[in-house]
Parts: structure tokens; C-alpha cells; sequence
């Protein structure tokens, strides 16, 4: 049988470059953040990831298939609040409260597909647009009218063991992740769906041709992409026992940072769970880390730039392409038939 | 005469007569379409709220959108290059810091504070563009990094802590200032969309911008620059953005490290609206910054209306799409 | 045709109902009449090549075939069923499967799923794929193929040969019974061609109608069963390869001596203006040497892929070489970027001025004054848009211009005047050597007559111009002397008084080796 060498031998290097960092990284703030190796901030480094990783798995999703998804952060943040509305203020128990809030993001991220499969806007327009407006909705349903200090948290013990609880000296929200990661890896690897989607993202002419209806495909990323994002919302606000509307600001560029530091192409086509995986382990265990190490709080932000941008630019290389900005033009193309041959002293079609 | 903004439609005229290419429907939208849509939102405005006509909304509004306005006569050039930055919001931030340190720890005067402050601005944007044209890296990720990156460095170099710094009258006059009875901000904006205009659209550099985001192999086989040309409008964008910031700050006389944080959503949903197409070559900076008033006006118009902020939200992201949808529908019908 | 009954006998036609007929087909484009009542039949397990010169309609009668394009008149028939083929969905479901120089895969996916994409076999729970089953089939197909392809192994780490592999084991899959080519072997290597000829012998055997385009005339004769040979858009005959020399061939190509009274004869060239040695680029330039004089047109011929346009780029600096030389005007000149070229003065009309000569959105006059702003501004960047508008209208009235408005959008313009307009951004500039590929590609034939007198104006007030160009009577008509380039070398100059058609197609397929 023949197997021709790897030549992606550059983009393996890197996954398992990129887990080395993680665990060296990891073991030197062991080293020397005080508090970094204890059992206390294992499980809070945990929670943290567990949440922000619910939520890369969705955008995963997205990216592979060819769009982004600027509007989790506000799903994150409308999640929250329906939340809080529903279990603290209208005492609803959780069994109804949390499918509610789950069905709702769902309806948004079904919505933002809409717009980008079928009416054709660029997604990066449309779920802009969706980042104000989901927004404003979540900020006007806030409803904070506290009658006692009692009353101020979410207090449903059910609602509550989805944030903070345990099963086994395991989060339970760290469970859920597991869950949701086994179900997107599955999804991937094993679905005629997921198989569509890599070809979606990789080569549109050619999934075209195959029959492959490309839209219901893109359709189906967003619409998980709503529900994991709300997902990620209903767990951080079990959390903090709160729907703060401060929660998601910004979340949408760590979970975009993820997902591209694990690897995936903005371009499509290209990406694994996996590698989201690590990729959020190391915006996780890099923040942490430098909390604890005292290090200012936005230092964060400048080592997360840094690092993003090292890992894309490890990826450039190893495509050894311009990467075009297609990430916010990807609008409907007039597509001709004809791929443009581009090998070195290559014949080309003519007219 | 510009170089063509919109298409025009059907086959070239009869030979032998030497005329101007006959205006279409697309034409028409794509210049002054949102020119009428803004009057038709004044006047609607004006129709349902007394205080809507007034000289000191409109003033309060101009000054409201001068900053984001003049971010958005950067962005345009960028996105005009066929790039996009969305790095500006945290320039914005690094500008009125680096104003505000200046005045602070190095006793400047007000005016190289504020030049210090576009100063850096203008590096951040250089620092882009040299990535983006020599490394490759694709610029929605390289100004996303960036953004990270330097609102760190804002927190690190304020300690964390808002700085306050000597209330030079002089630089407070940016912030607060007027001229008779326009803002400072005001007439700075004006000033820079009317330098930028008359960039974009007279001279060699504007003109290469327009060709880079149209066809860059073209632009490139004619022996322009076309790294040159793009660092340039990243400098610009930056620039623009750390003006921007230390406006704000010379107007609450404080330099506060999150400022600017998510303006750069607000400054592309400004270009967007000004029909500037993402994808490069087609719009103007002018039209950006109509794009900005519109966008102003509407939020202005909403507020006077007591309009619930849920639907302010929502009918702001609601314009963005129906801008772009229109112009796309515009520009796709004329093959 | 050749005048000869014995030689004009087209072939005995094929005992079943072919599997692929196509009669009376005719298309055309703006200005160029692409196909003119073209017939043409394959049968079963026939393998029939198409050949011609460029532009002599191969591609369009591929494209129509393959659902991208529908003919303005015509009809085709597959086993005997007449068909319309709208879309190119439409073509997969009528069971004709085209394969195109660079393979239409999914590079993230595995062999066995690019096979079977979107038709991938199912487990007992919907929605899940049958892993076993789908390597189970894709292994049949390939073994049919007897390809020792292993249906795991991911499609981005193969090479172009394999994806071709990949991309027959599709049509194989989809049951296709006429499988199209165009030009498979263009970009493969000896070893991988006979790869390939083995496969289409297997998709013979299996009772499928190959039709595939070549250059090589070698190819046609090692595997085509019979052959077809188009010329300006009509049939010129239908053969069995057997019956054919490679001489009758070439000379079926290009068919009559061309007319050369248009051949003026120029002034003795004058000095040196542009050297080249040893240029080298690793798979694409080997090798070249050749000088370019002042007033002289030096025409290169070759076929596509044989490295012109590279060479071209090379001098201007658009791409860059691993070793050789460049002398211009006698000093050494190494071009970084297309920059360095302007400055020395030399300009490049490109092959493909859609994609790389024109900036669609601007106008005429923004296009011709796009390598000239220096000129037209004044202070170092203010664009003095009278000048621009006067030197634009000069060069619109020079080279004819239609319309002659500086103001339209570029894109309104025909395909002739938008070739104009391109040349006139070099007249603007004013340089002093000019590389032109494919002058009058997609040009009609007024203009075409156009260009030509206008680059002989240019030689004989002295301009250096090397003419890059498919189209033989071109070359003969336009050219003082003649390289033609073959796999990226020059395998033949010579003068145009001692250049044929015959001489120069013989020398571009490889005759000379």
C-alpha cells in the first residue's frame, strides 16, 4: 500500500509543539506562581476552561465550515441574564428555566444562519450586527430589582450544582464540557455531516458539485453555535450565581483566540476539537498563571495578542500561502466552474 | 473625475460620440443613497420629536460622532486597501494615555502631548502594517492579536490606574473647546474628512489605495508599491484611532486605561453603513463618516424618542444589515 | 483540409451507439466565434483525443460537455439519448464525469471520502458513516483502477498525479460513462503519465469513453484510439490514429500556409537592449539565453506551460529566478520587484488582463495612468487630473479606442479595446522594451488587425518588443526572429524568413528532442 510522506510533517510538529508549551508552561508556573499547584486552582483553572470551552466547541464548528461567529459573547451574556430572570426572579425551576434559555440561544444562533446561509450576508457582518442587538435585547431584560440581600443570587441548589457542583471530586461543569467536546468530536469524525462540513469549509466548488447542500451545512454550524454559547452562559451564570451582564464582554475574541491557536484555519476547512482543546487550555492556564504570579491583569492581553499572532504565523508558514482576509468577505461568489491552475509553469485553462 | 465607485450598466454607446458614461440606478444608490436616507431620517426625526431640529442637538450629535467619525475616515482606508483593523479601539485607549502620561510624568505642553499621543497611534499602525505585508499573517488576526497586545500594554504602562494629569487649558481645548459656536471635535473631524478626501481622491497615494483594493496583482504589475501603500493606511488608521483617543480624554480630563474598549465594532458598522465594501475598492472616506452622522443621528433620534434601548440595540444591528444587504443587491445586479 | 479525397475520408464511425455525440455544435462569444458547427462522436472503450492549436475551441467544447457553458446551437447525444445539459450538477447526474488540470478535492478529507463525497455509505444509525464500508468501496474502486493508492491516506499530502487518481475514482463512482480530460498530462512527470495511460486502459476495458485534450502529440499516438482536430472554432477532420503520421497531424492543425502579405519589412534592428543568460527557476526556466535588440519583435512560441509567461514575469520582476542573468541597456539588471523593470524601462502587458492587467472598477484613463503617476501628479502626489484626462484622449485616439471616453468603467469596454487600454498605460510610460503575452488573445478581429499595426509602429520608432504568443500566423506575421520554448527551454531560434508553422508546432511539441 502505497502512503505518501507527510508533508503536514510542519503542522503536526506544531499540534504537539503547541501541547509542549501548554505542559511547559504549566509546569513552570508550578514552579513558580505561588498557589498555581494546588488542587484549589486545578479545579478552578477547570471551571474556567469548562466554560470557555462549551463555547469554542461551537465556534469550532463554524470555523471549520468557512464563517465566524462574532456574537457569542453577547449569546454568553443573554444566556445569563434569561438565567437569572427565570430561576431567581420567576422562581422557575431549573428543569423548565435552563431548556428555555437553551432553546432561545439556539433561536439566535438559528437566526444568524439564516442571514448568512440563505440571505447571503457575509457572516462576519451579520453576526457583528448580532453582537449589538443580541446585546441590547439581553441588557433591556435585565431585571435586577433585588427586594432582600436573600434575593440578590440565584440560590436553586438544582441550578446551581451546574456551576459549582461535584460529581466524584469532578465538576460537574467540567462533565458537561466532556460531554459537549465527546458529542462535537463525534460529530466531526464519525457524521456524513461532519465529513460535509471539513468539505465545506476545505474546497465550496467542489462540495457543491458532490450535490452537498453547502447552506443547510453552514445553517446547522451557527445554529449549534447559538446553543453552545447559551450553554456556556446558563454554567457561568450556576457559577457566579449571577447573570452579570459584564460575564461575556470580550469572550468572543478568547474563544476565537482558541480556536485558532488549536489550530484551525480562518479559512475553513481545516481544524480539530482537540486542538481547540489545548488552545483554550493555554489562554486558561496563561491567565491564570499570570494572576497568580501577580502579574497586572491585562498583561494578559498583550501575552494572548502574542501568542495568537506567533500561531498563526506558525501557520502561515506551514501553508506556505497568503492568507487572504477572506474571514469577512466570505459573501456568495459568482462562482465559475473552473478552478485557476496554479502550478509552477502550469498549463491554464483558456478561454 | 473619481475613479468609478459603481458600476454602470449595458454596453458602451453609439461610436463616435464623446460623452459621459450614461448614470444608473446603482450609480445613483451608491452615492447619494445614503445622503437621501439620512435626510429622510432627519426629517422623520424632526417630524416626531420638537427637540430633534434644534441647533444644540445638532451640535451635541456632531460632537458625538466626531470621534467615531474620525476613526472611521481611517478604517475606510484600510478597508479600502482591501484590509480591515480592528485594532483601533484599543489604539484609542493607547492614544489618550500616552497624552495623558505625557502631560503627567513629562511636563509637555499640550500640543506635543497630543502629538505624542497620534504619534504612537501612528506606530501601533505601523507595526500592523509590516506584519501584514512582509509576514503574510492575514489582517483580521493580526490587528485581533493587536488589539489584545496593546490594551495590555495600555494597562501596564498606567499601572492599571486612571491618570489623571495637569488640566492644561490648552489641551482641555480639544475636548471641550469651541470655536464660535462649533466644537473643537467638530471642526476637527471636518478637517480630517476633508484632508482625507482630498487624499483619497486626488492624489497618487489615494488613487494606489483605490487600485490595491480593486486588483492588487494589477496595482503590483504596474510598479506601485503595494506594501508601501498598505503599511501607509494602516499608519493612517492608527493615527486616526489614537486622535480619536486623545480627544476623548482632553473631554473628561482623565485618561482611563479601558478607553476605546469595542469601539472598533462601532467604527466598522460606521464604514459598513458609508458603503464601503469589505472586500476592498468600492466606497469613500467620505461616505464613512456619513456613515458615522448616520449612525449617530439614528442613535440620537432614538434617545430623543425614548425609544427602550432593547430596540435602539436591536434597530441599530437591524441598519447594519439592511445596509449591507442593499449594497450588495446594488452591486450584484449590475453583471 | 488538404485537398486530397484520400486524406479528407473521415474514419469509419463506431459499431454501437457511441456513447458521447455531439452534432452541428456552434457557440459563441462576444466577438469570437468559439465552436462552429462542430460534430463529433466517442464511443464505448474508445479513447478519442482532441487536439489543436489554442483558441481553436478545444476548452469550449469541453466546458459546454461539462454544464458550464450551453451551446447556442447543436445537439448532444449520450448513449444515444439526446440530452441538455444545463447545469454542471446536471452533467454528474447524466453520468459525464470532466477532470481539469488542477483536481476539484478536498484537501482536509481522506482519499476514500473525497471519493465518495456526498454519497458516503451510511451505518444502522442515520447520520453516521459506515467507516468500513465507505474504505471497503472506495478500496474496490481503486483496485478496479488497479491503483495502489491507499484510500486513508490524506489528499493533502498527495501530489497533483495521485489527486488525478483520486479524481478518476470519483468519476469511476459515480458510474460515469464519458470521462473528460483536459490536458491530464501537462503537469506529470514521464513515470506518472504512463500511471495514468494505464488507468484510462482500464476505464477502456470497462467499457467507458475517455476524451481528453492534448499537446503531446506523442500521447495521442501512444493511447487515442481515434482523434479529432479543431481548428479557429470548426472541425477540421476525425481520424483513427493508426491512419495518421505525426507530420499529417501538425499539418491538419494548422492547415494551410498562412497568408504573409501583411509582412513588412523593417528596418535593421538596431542596438542591444535588453541580455539574458542562464536564466533559471527550478521547474520552470532552464537555461534561458537570448538578447532583445531595439526595433526588432522577437517572437516566442511554445505551448502552454512551456515557461513564456514565466520568463516574462522573470523580467519584470514579478517573479524571481534562482540563477542566471540580466543585462539591460547593458548594465546589469537584477529586478526585485515589477518596480525595478519600470525604472529601467520595460512594461509588461500581462496574459490575463482581467486578472492582472486591469482594475475593473476604475476608468479608462485611471487605468492607462496607473504605472505613470509620477507623471501626471504634480508636488509629489497631487494627481493633476487635466494632464491625466489629455494624456489618456491622445492615447485613446492613437490606439482607436472604443468608446473613446476616458470616463467609462473599464469593465464596459470589449475585450479588444480593454487590451487597448492596458497597451496604452505602456505608451504612457514610454518604454524602451515591452513584453506582450498573448497580445490578441480574446481580441476580435478588428482590433487584433489594430494592435498588430500598432506594435509595428513601435518597432519601427525603435521600441523593443518580445511577443509572447499560442497563435502561430501571429507569430509569422509579427515577428523579425522566433524562439520557441519547450518544458522551459529553448529548443529552436531562428529568423522569421526560415520559420513555417510546421517547423515551430514540430519544435513545441517536443519534435526536436
Amino acid at each position: 500500500m502505497l502512503h505518501p510522506r507527510v508533508t503536514g510533517a510542519f503542522r503536526a510538529l506544531r499540534s504537539y509543539g503547541l501541547l509542549a508549551a501548554l505542559i511547559a508552561m504549566g509546569l513552570g508556573l508550578a514552579v513558580t506562581a505561588p498557589g498555581f499547584a494546588s488542587v484549589g486552582n486545578g479545579a478552578d483553572m477547570l471551571r474556567d476552561l469548562a466554560i470557555l470551552g462549551i463555547m469554542a466547541v461551537g465556534e469550532t464548528l463554524v470555523i471549520i465550515g468557512g464563517g465566524i461567529d462574532l456574537s457569542v459573547g453577547s449569546i454568553l451574556m443573554l444566556a445569563g441574564i434569561l438565567s437569572d430572570n427565570l430561576v431567581r426572579g420567576l422562581h422557575f425551576g431549573p428543569f423548565v428555566a435552563v431548556p428555555l434559555v437553551l432553546a432561545a440561544c439556539t433561536l439566535v444562533g438559528l437566526i444568524n444562519g439564516l442571514l448568512v446561509a440563505r440571505a447571503r450576508i457575509p457572516a462576519f457582518i451579520v453576526t457583528l450586527a448580532g453582537l449589538y442587538a443580541i446585546r441590547g435585547v439581553a441588557l433591556a431584560l435585565y431585571r435586577h430589582d433585588v427586594t432582600s440581600v436573600a434575593d440578590a443570587l440565584i440560590s436553586d441548589p438544582t441550578f446551581l450544582l451546574l456551576g459549582q457542583g461535584d460529581v466524584l471530586r469532578v465538576p460537574i461543569s467540567v462533565l458537561i464540557f466532556l460531554l459537549v467536546l465527546g458529542a462535537g468530536h463525534g460529530l466531526l469524525r464519525r457524521t456524513r455531516f461532519g465529513l460535509h462540513l471539513y468539505a465545506v469549509g476545505g474546497n465550496e466548488l467542489a462540495t457543491r458539485l458532490s450535490g452537498i447542500d453547502v447552506e443547510r451545512v453552514r445553517l446547522a454550524t451557527f445554529t449549534m453555535s447559538g446553543f453552545c454559547a447559551g450553554l456556556s452562559g446558563v454554567v457561568l451564570a450556576s457559577r457566579l450565581q449571577t447573570g452579570a451582564p459584564e460575564a461575556g464582554l470580550g469572550a468572543e475574541f478568547d474563544v476565537i483566540g482558541a480556536v485558532v491557536i488549536g489550530g484551525a484555519s480562518l479559512l475553513g476547512g481545516r481544524g480539530t476539537l482537540v486542538g481547540t482543546l489545548v488552545g483554550a487550555a493555554f489562554i486558561i492556564v496563561l491567565g491564570k498563571g499570570q494572576s497568580l504570579l501577580g502579574v497586572p491583569a491585562n498583561y494578559q492581553s498583550f501575552a494572548r495578542g502574542a501568542v495568537i499572532l506567533l500561531a498563526v504565523v506558525l501557520d502561515g508558514l506551514a501553508q506556505r500561502r497568503r492568507l487572504i482576509s477572506r474571514v469577512i468577505t466570505r459573501g456568495p461568489r459568482t462562482g465559475s466552474a473552473f478552478p485557476a491552475a496554479s502550478y509552477p509553469g502550469e498549463a491554464r485553462m483558456r478561454p | 473625475m473619481t475613479p468609478d465607485r459603481a458600476p454602470a450598466a449595458g454596453r458602451p454607446a453609439a461610436q463616435g460620440r464623446l460623452r459621459e458614461r450614461p448614470w444608473t440606478v446603482e450609480d445613483v444608490l451608491a452615492r447619494y443613497g445614503l445622503g437621501l436616507a439620512l435626510l429622510l431620517l432627519i426629517a422623520l426625526f424632526g417630524a416626531m420629536s420638537r427637540a430633534f431640529l434644534t441647533a444644540d442637538n445638532a451640535l451635541s450629535v456632531l460632537r458625538q460622532v466626531s470621534t467615531v467619525g474620525i476613526m472611521a475616515v481611517g478604517q475606510a482606508l484600510v478597508i479600502l486597501g482591501g484590509g480591515i483593523d480592528v485594532s483601533v479601539g484599543s489604539v484609542v485607549g493607547l492614544g489618550g494615555m500616552a497624552a495623558g502620561l505625557a502631560l503627567r510624568d513629562y511636563g509637555s505642553g499640550a500640543l506635543l502631548a497630543a502629538l505624542l499621543g497620534v504619534l504612537a497611534g501612528l506606530l501601533v499602525g505601523l507595526v500592523n502594517g509590516l506584519v501584514i505585508s512582509s509576514l503574510r499573517v492575514d489582517p483580521f488576526i493580526t490587528t485581533l492579536a493587536t488589539l489584545s497586545g496593546i490594551r495590555g500594554v495600555v494597562y501596564i504602562v498606567s499601572n492599571q490606574y486612571d491618570v489623571r494629569f495637569p488640566e492644561l487649558d490648552a489641551f482641555l481645548f480639544f475636548g471641550r473647546g469651541h470655536v464660535g459656536p462649533l466644537p473643537f471635535q467638530v471642526i476637527l473631524l471636518a478637517l480630517v474628512v476633508a484632508v482625507a478626501w482630498l487624499v483619497e481622491t486626488r492624489t497618487a497615494f489615494g488613487r494606489s489605495v483605490h487600485a490595491l483594493g480593486g486588483n492588487e496583482t494589477a496595482t503590483r504589475l504596474s510598479g506601485i508599491a503595494v506594501e508601501r501603500v498598505r503599511i501607509a493606511t494602516y499608519a493612517v488608521s492608527g493615527a486616526c484611532a489614537a486622535l480619536a483617543g486623545v480627544l476623548i480624554t482632553a473631554q473628561i480630563a482623565i485618561a482611563v486605561p479601558y478607553q476605546g474598549n469595542g469601539a472598533e465594532l462601532d467604527v466598522i458598522a460606521a464604514v459598513v453603513v458609508g458603503g464601503v465594501a469589505l472586500s476592498g475598492g468600492i466606497g469613500s472616506v467620505l461616505l464613512a463618516a456619513l456613515g458615522a452622522l448616520f449612525i449617530g443621528v439614528l442613535a440620537n433620534g432614538m434617545a430623543l424618542l425614548d425609544v427602550p434601548s432593547v430596540w435602539q440595540m436591536v434597530i441599530k444591528g437591524l441598519a447594519i444589515l439592511l445596509a449591507v444587504g442593499l449594497y450588495n443587491v446594488a452591486r450584484t445586479r449590475r453583471v | 483540409m488538404t485537398g486530397s479525397p484520400l486524406l479528407d475520408r473521415p474514419g469509419p464511425p463506431p459499431a454501437t451507439a457511441p456513447a458521447l455525440e455531439v452534432v452541428g455544435l456552434t457557440k459563441a462569444f462576444p466577438g469570437v466565434q468559439a465552436l462552429e458547427d462542430v460534430s463529433l462522436s466517442v464511443g464505448a472503450g474508445e479513447v478519442h483525443a482532441l487536439v489543436g492549436e489554442n483558441g481553436a475551441g478545444k476548452s469550449t467544447l469541453i466546458k459546454i460537455l461539462a454544464g458550464v457553458y450551453q451551446a447556442d446551437a447543436g445537439s448532444v447525444r449520450l448513449g444515444g439519448q439526446p440530452v441538455t445539459i444545463r447545469s454542471v450538477h446536471e452533467a454528474h447526474r447524466l453520468g459525464i464525469a470532466v477532470i481539469y488540470q488542477e483536481p476539484a478535492l478536498v484537501s482536509a478529507l481522506t482519499v476514500a471520502e473525497n471519493i465518495l463525497l456526498g454519497r458516503e455509505p451510511l451505518a444502522r444509525l442515520r447520520g453516521l458513516v459506515d467507516r468500513q464500508a465507505l474504505l471497503a468501496e472506495a478500496q474496490r474502486i481503486l483496485d478496479r483502477l488497479q491503483s495502489p493508492l491507499d484510500p486513508r491516506a490524506p489528499v493533502a499530502e498527495l501530489g497533483i498525479s495521485w489527486r488525478q487518481v483520486v479524481e478518476i475514482a470519483k468519476a469511476l463512482s459515480l458510474d460515469a460513462r464519458l470521462i473528460v480530460m483536459d490536458e491530464p498530462t501537462a503537469a506529470l512527470t514521464l513515470q506518472e503519465t504512463q500511471r495514468l495511460f494505464h488507468i484510462v486502459r482500464e476505464l477502456k476495458a470497462q467499457g467507458r469513453a475517455v476524451l481528453f485534450i492534448s499537446h503531446t502529440l506523442e500521447e495521442v499516438f501512444e493511447i487515442a484510439d481515434r482523434v479529432t482536430v479543431l481548428r479557429d472554432g470548426k472541425l477540421v477532420t476525425t481520424r483513427e490514429v493508426g491512419s495518421l503520421t505525426r507530420a499529417d497531424l501538425v499539418r491538419f492543425m494548422i492547415g494551410r500556409a498562412v497568408d504573409e502579405s501583411r509582412n513588412r519589412a523593417r528596418p535593421v534592428v538596431g542596438l542591444e537592449v535588453l541580455r539574458v543568460s542562464g536564466l533559471r527557476r527550478q521547474g520552470v526556466l532552464d537555461d534561458v539565453t537570448f538578447t532583445l535588440h531595439a526595433g526588432e519583435v522577437l517572437g516566442i512560441a511554445g505551448l502552454v506551460g512551456s515557461g513564456r509567461t514565466e520568463l516574462a514575469r522573470a523580467l519584470f520582476g514579478a517573479d524571481s529566478v534562482d540563477s542566471g542573468e540580466i543585462w539591460m541597456g547593458g548594465r546589469r539588471f537584477d529586478p526585485r520587484s515589477p518596480r525595478d523593470a519600470l525604472r529601467a524601462g520595460i512594461g509588461l502587458v500581462p496574459e490575463d488582463r482581467k486578472r492582472e492587467g486591469l482594475v475593473e472598477l476604475f476608468s479608462t484613463a485611471a487605468n492607462i495612468s496607473l504605472a505613470n503617476l509620477g507623471a501626471i501628479s504634480r508636488f509629489g502626489g497631487w494627481i493633476d487630473r487635466p494632464r491625466e484626462r489629455a494624456l489618456a484622449m491622445r492615447l485613446i485616439a492613437r490606439l482607436s479606442l472604443q468608446p473613446p471616453s476616458p470616463d467609462w468603467p473599464v469593465r464596459t469596454l470589449s475585450g479588444g479595446n480593454q487590451q487597448k487600454a492596458v497597451l496604452a498605460r505602456w505608451l504612457a510610460r514610454d518604454v524602451k522594451a515591452l513584453l506582450v503575452d498573448e497580445p490578441t488573445r480574446g481580441v476580435d478581429v478588428g482590433a487584433k488587425d489594430e494592435i498588430y499595426q500598432l506594435m509595428d509602429e513601435l518597432a519601427r520608432a525603435g521600441m523593443a518588443i518580445l511577443m509572447i504568443s499560442s497563435y502561430l500566423p501571429e507569430i509569422l506575421q509579427m515577428s523579425d526572429r522566433i524562439l520557441v520554448m519547450q518544458e522551459g527551454r529553448i529548443v529552436l531560434e531562428l529568423p522569421r524568413s526560415e520559420a513555417t508553422e510546421e517547423r515551430l508546432m514540430e519544435a513545441a511539441t517536443g519534435g526536436l528532442t
